[in-house]
């Protein structure tokens, strides 16, 4: 054979090759010596094959050049008599972007004070949230397509749009991605983001300042107002007197505005009438608890964001494990990216559960609910006696914590209902039935409930 | 193997091969030394696989062989012995024994065998390099070496092999650094390189430890070929990859014309700096320039080095200072500033200035072979 053989051929060959080598050296021995390595060329019984540092030539010459020959043997048809080792960048890795030009930059500092530089970019928005890099489920798509909506056609259908949900479910990334599209599509719209601290600061301080008409100015101009966390202003009095007229003057001239909360407009405590009037308004969108398919393609998004390889098995482990809080679940993924740094190895399934068997604490916790435990800690939340609570006593201030109880037996401690019967004093398995099925059904609507029982679950 | 050695040679020998090695969890063995027995010869060796370090130290051979023990074990145990002659012999366990005047080791190791092999370059061209000028030039760029990983080639200082002399060169993008030496010997012939600040850094660190072994007259060489760079000075070798890709042609940004013109005292200039510098900016480091020329006796013209902050006060001070052209100012960070005239040695500087939006250029009055870069900071 007197022509050089076509690279396809000889890439296959050294594939197979490495197949073999795998299987003989350790895992480390091969990463380290056989990685980038590739054939050069191959012609008149002689073969040239590229490494990618002198290490690893020096190295496959001295320990590999008689095993290389032998599977040569095996896979190639013709002779080979001469092995030739040689330094050479493996061409597909050489593709990253070299520019051949520099130019030095300036060191931009704006006249600011150093605190208000550091945290407020153009408008208060922040690039990263967008439309695109929100997951979509089942528990935040009405708020994603009312938010895509607003964005579409800012101050014309939901005016004002109100959206609330838990913490760490993805509130604020709606409300920025709502910004972050209208500057995108219509740059020459004021938007404006604060949170409702900001609001409130700014407005004590224009007062202090006696630059109250400025203050009016900066809020009553844009054409986009973007309020986070708007359940901060409750019995603020006066705040709220100012955001009504801002809010009012806003609508009016068809300028969008939206809110976000942490609980629905009605619950929001000493607010106003006419302000609560104004909030249910437009659209009103929550947000829940992500399921856990939503919560897995989160993961997998959030994992590519910053370059962690994870395997199916631990991104639904891990989405099994972190349930509440979207916000926990990129902390998480933090940790394991430092991890992965630290230590430079993959992320195996085992690595990940001792990892997160020191972060996760909610969930360990859970499997010593005891019914006991919940027993006490439901009566010293509602301040009555267990003796009381398991009595057939059924007055108002008994029948709430026992079906409260009932609940969190059924849904922490995966009692049945005869169980659950049998421990609160020999009742019926169906009253049990009857007031688990009515709290399920309530728990959804009702914010004291909520807020009841996740108290009474966080102190367990 | 067996052989015997004084403790200041091995002690020496260890300090200056034991940074190389590695805590690569896959090859456990790269945190070895490898001793090697052959020739008349006890040659120490580390590698990281980035870069291989070697050392050859005087003693006594009694059986040729070689072995690889823990490179950090072995050498802050023979840092703590007497200064005595030490005994090493391994036996068939592979343990190094280690016998000094009372004192007595088994050290376990790994075989030899599987120890990386360092790459062999081709020896037949080389430059020469009188040390004490390379290890200043090196250090005289090396601060200002980018780390960031974005831009791999800006991970290393550029060397520029041209006949008779050699530049290095390196920047952050924020400043740039270029120093021009003179080389006795170059048969590498026009040549760009560009050597990882880590090799450097490692290079810097044993030249100073052999300080004591070496004369003014003392030179190093250097070889290069196929991706790889080797340092050899008598009986130490270090050799390195390189970084691969082409380094920016730099020389583009370097301003030619200029506004203003100052030749000051090195001295006097980086006091004064030092001392209004107490009172930047945290963070932003920026103190001003402000020059005044004086038209009527350019040498009795003034530099103003300012600085203000909100919480501590502000500071000026005046140099006076030989300033031609026109009056200007600039604001800088004073730590660029001072990385920069650290490692001018000339009694006078030149600094040179266009306006307050182009890159200030420092560099020594008398000769051209030092060039200083640092963009302003524009607010």
């Amino acid at each position: 054979m007197t022509n050089p053989v076509d690279q396809s051929q000889l890439q296959q060959l050294w594939r197979s090759i490495l197949g073999e080598i795998e299987l003989i050296t350790t895992k480390a021995e091969f990463n380290t010596w056989f990685q980038g390595s590739h054939i050069l060329e191959l012609k008149e019984k002689q073969i040239t094959i590229g490494t990618p540092n002198g290490f690893a030539k020096i190295w496959l010459q001295q320990k590999f050049t008689d095993t290389i020959k032998k599977l040569l043997k095996k896979y190639w048809p013709e002779e080979i008599e001469k092995i030739i080792f040689t330094y050479s960048k493996n061409k597909n890795e050489n593709n990253y972007n070299n520019s051949n030009t520099i130019s030095l930059r300036k060191t931009e500092i704006s006249n600011h004070s150093p605190q208000q530089q550091a945290t407020i970019p153009e408008f208060g928005l922040n690039p990263r949230y967008t439309f695109e890099n929100f997951v979509v489920g089942q528990g935040n798509e009405l708020a994603f397509a009312a938010a895509k909506a607003v964005a579409d056609s800012p101050g014309l259908i939901y005016n004002p749009l109100f959206i609330y949900g838990g913490v760490g479910l993805g509130k604020t990334h709606l409300m920025q991605a709502v910004g972050n599209q209208i500057k995108a599509m219509l740059p020459q719209k004021k938007i404006l983001y604060i949170s409702t601290e900001k609001f409130i600061n700014d407005f004590i301080y224009s007062i202090k300042q006696n630059s109250v008409n400025e203050f009016k100015r900066k809020y009553r101009t844009v054409d986009v107002l973007l309020v986070d966390d708007i359940q901060f202003i409750s019995g603020k009095e006066s705040t709220q007197e100012e955001f009504f007229h801002t809010f009012n003057e806003l609508y009016q001239n068809n300028k969008q505005i939206v809110l976000t909360s942490d609980r629905p407009p009605k619950e929001l405590e000493s607010l106003e009438n006419r302000l609560l009037s104004r909030f249910e308004w437009g659209m009103i969108a929550d947000i829940r608890t992500p399921d856990l398919e939503t919560r897995i393609a989160i993961l997998q998004n959030k994992a590519q964001d910053k370059g962690i390889i994870l395997d199916s098995d631990s991104v639904v482990y891990i989405a099994k494990m972190v349930q509440n809080n979207i916000r926990e679940l990129e902390g998480f993924l933090n940790k394991l990216l430092a991890y992965q740094q630290i230590n430079n190895t993959p992320l195996t399934l085992e690595n990940i559960r001792v990892i997160m068997g020191n972060n996760i604490k909610v969930n360990q916790a859970k499997k010593n609910l005891t019914p006991q435990n919940l027993l006490n800690n439901v009566c010293k939340y509602f301040n009555i006696s267990a003796d009381e609570i398991l009595s057939k006593t059924r007055t108002k201030h008994l029948v709430y914590p026992r079906q409260i109880l009932c609940y969190l037996l059924k849904n922490e401690a995966n009692y049945s209902y005869p169980a659950i019967g049998k421990f609160l004093n020999g009742r019926d398995h169906t009253t049990i039935l009857h007031a688990v099925a009515k709290l399920e059904k309530e728990i959804h609507h009702n914010e004291q409930l909520r807020q009841d029982i996740e108290t009474i679950k966080k102190s367990s | 193997m067996k052989f015997t050695c004084t403790q200041e040679n091995l002690n020496q020998g260890f300090q200056i091969v034991q940074h190389a090695t590695s805590k690569n969890l896959n090859l456990p063995i790269l945190n070895n030394v490898l001793i090697t027995l052959k020739d008349k010869e006890i040659k120490l060796l580390t590698t990281n696989l980035d870069i291989g370090i070697s050392y050859t130290v005087r003693g006594k051979i009694e059986q040729e062989g070689s072995f690889t023990v823990n490179a950090k074990l072995v050498s802050d145990y023979v840092n703590l012995l007497p200064k005595e002659n030490i005994d090493i012999e391994l036996d068939n366990k592979d343990q190094l024994h280690v016998k000094c005047l009372g004192h007595q080791t088994k050290i376990k190791g790994l075989n030899a065998s599987d120890y990386p092999l360092i790459p062999e370059l081709n020896k037949q061209n080389k430059a020469t390099i009188n040390v004490e000028l390379f290890k200043e030039a090196i250090n005289s760029v090396l601060f200002a070496v980018s780390k960031n990983e974005n831009r791999p080639e800006l991970n290393g200082v550029l060397f520029k092999f041209n006949n008779k002399q050699l530049i290095l060169a390196s920047t952050d993008s924020y400043r740039l650094a270029e120093r021009k030496i003179n080389i006795k010997n170059n048969n590498l012939g026009s040549l760009n390189i560009i050597v990882p600040s880590k090799t450097l850094q490692e290079l810097v660190r044993v030249l100073s430890i052999l300080k004591s072994n070496l004369n003014n007259e003392s030179e190093i060489d250097i070889y290069i070929s196929e991706g790889q760079i080797l340092f050899t000075l008598d009986n130490f070798e270090l050799v390195s990859r390189l970084i691969e890709g082409n380094y920016p042609d730099y020389e583009q940004i370097i301003p030619v014309k200029f506004n203003t013109q100052m030749i000051s005292s090195t001295a006097d200039f980086l006091k004064n700096i030092k001392t209004v510098s107490l009172f930047v900016k945290e963070n932003i480091n920026d103190i001003t320039l402000q020059f005044q020329v004086n038209n009527n006796d350019p040498l009795q013209s003034e530099v103003h080095i300012r600085a203000f902050n909100e919480q501590l006060g502000e500071s000026d001070a005046v140099v006076k200072s030989n300033i031609t052209g026109i009056d200007n100012n600039i604001v800088v960070n004073y730590v660029y500033l001072l990385e920069g005239l650290n490692n001018i040695k000339t009694e006078e500087i030149k600094v040179e200035i266009i306006d307050n939006l182009s890159p200030i250029v420092i560099s020594s009055a008398n000769q051209d072979q030092y060039l200083y870069i640092v963009m302003p900071i524009r607010q």
